[in-house]
């Protein structure tokens, strides 16, 4: 037999029992997912619309403060650790920013549940502004919710950013990264 | 390669793929401070009231201190830093300034500001330099923070008639 015609013959029973052997690994999963489990998969996320924003200095001396820049950040999640998640929600900044001169603060506003009621919901982990560093702050905790969806979360966190001179700082500007995590604790 | 990376994907149970335990959002910040350039005091108009009315008297003294800040002075040395002018000569009478006291309310790196001219100096139409910086250097070297104290008097260059002679007078910070 020709070499085309062996791999027409052996080819083609090589390509069924491939298929399978692919269909026998997926379809136990597939068939449990539509008609036993109805597993979802697990989603963690954390969104924004504002990007990048502007602080703003009209003074230099120490104790001045920025403008505040109001963020609200959609966090969605169905896989977080049930009760309380300490700092499930956390800020970091990029070290390039003097923090002998400039202290980079956030405070948490709020948290509205968009959810069903018995959702966990986040907290603020401090009140009032506190300063965030390169080496992280929480913002926020998961609270227990009150239900079986504990582990849940479908909300909006509002967070105000500012900053502050602790000493008086020459005119001039400078950027910084911010990191905004949700983390199911897990 | 590809074949068996393919074998894998197809083996994995699906619901059971690994997902991050966190996710991000993150944000270019900017920090800007704003420049300023500011020189202030609270005494508001003033009279200065002569004794005598022959050449060569003095009126009484009034003395003015001002705050002046700035966070964006050049680096380099710069002559009147502050300095003033009135906006009308009076005939007879010599207006004249004399810088007291420098106050640095400063850091020992902000700029320092000194007199620029010992004693009484006497400011015309065109403007007169009161204080100077040196050359500075970095960031701290841009802040100005300091209390300028600053006698004002009158002199007769000549035999004065009784009456109120009346000039405005004015103060200037520059930062270049």
């Amino acid at each position: 037999m020709s070499r085309a015609i062996l791999w027409k013959k052996w080819g083609a029973r090589f390509f069924w029992i491939g298929l399978l052997f692919f269909f026998s690994e997926l379809a136990p999963s597939a068939w449990a997912g539509f008609g036993l489990e109805g597993e979802a998969p697990p989603i963690l996320s954390i969104r924004d619309t504002t990007g990048p924003f502007l602080l703003e200095f009209d003074d230099f001396m120490s104790g001045s403060a920025s403008n505040v820049q109001r963020v609200t950040y959609r966090v969605r999640a169905n896989n977080m650790s049930k009760g309380k998640v300490k700092g499930a929600v956390e800020a970091r900044i990029s070290s390039e920013l003097d923090s002998k001169e400039i202290e980079f603060e956030g405070d948490v506003l709020g948290y509205r549940n968009l959810g069903d009621p018995d959702f966990g919901r986040l907290e603020e982990t401090h009140q009032g502004f506190r300063k965030v560093t390169d080496k992280g702050m929480a913002l926020a905790d998961k609270a227990k919710g009150s239900g079986a969806q504990d582990d849940c979360l479908d909300g909006e966190l509002a967070v105000a950013w500012r900053a502050v001179l602790k000493k008086p700082a020459a005119a001039g500007k400078t950027e910084i990264s911010l990191l905004v995590t949700l983390t199911d604790g897990s | 390669m590809v074949a068996a990376a393919a074998l894998v994907i197809s083996s994995l149970p699906v619901g059971q793929v690994a997902y991050a335990a966190s996710e991000n959002v993150s944000h270019t910040v900017t920090i800007r401070v704003n420049g300023k350039l500011s020189i202030t005091d609270d005494t508001g108009d003033f009279t200065l009231t002569f004794g005598d009315f022959t050449t060569g008297s003095d009126s009484t003294v009034q003395q003015v201190q001002y705050r002046v800040q700035s966070n964006d002075m050049t680096l380099s040395a710069l002559n009147g830093v502050v300095s003033a002018q009135i906006s009308s000569a009076v005939d007879g009478v010599d207006l004249k300034g004399d810088v007291g006291t420098i106050t640095n309310l400063g850091g020992p790196n902000n700029v320092q500001l000194e007199e620029q001219h010992t004693g009484y100096a006497t400011v015309g139409t065109a403007g007169t330099e009161l204080c100077k910086k040196g050359a500075t250097t970095g960031s701290s070297g841009k802040i100005l923070n300091a209390r300028v104290p600053i006698d004002w008097r009158a002199t007769a260059t000549k035999d004065l008639a009784a009456g109120d002679y009346t000039t405005k007078l004015v103060v200037t910070l520059k930062d270049s």
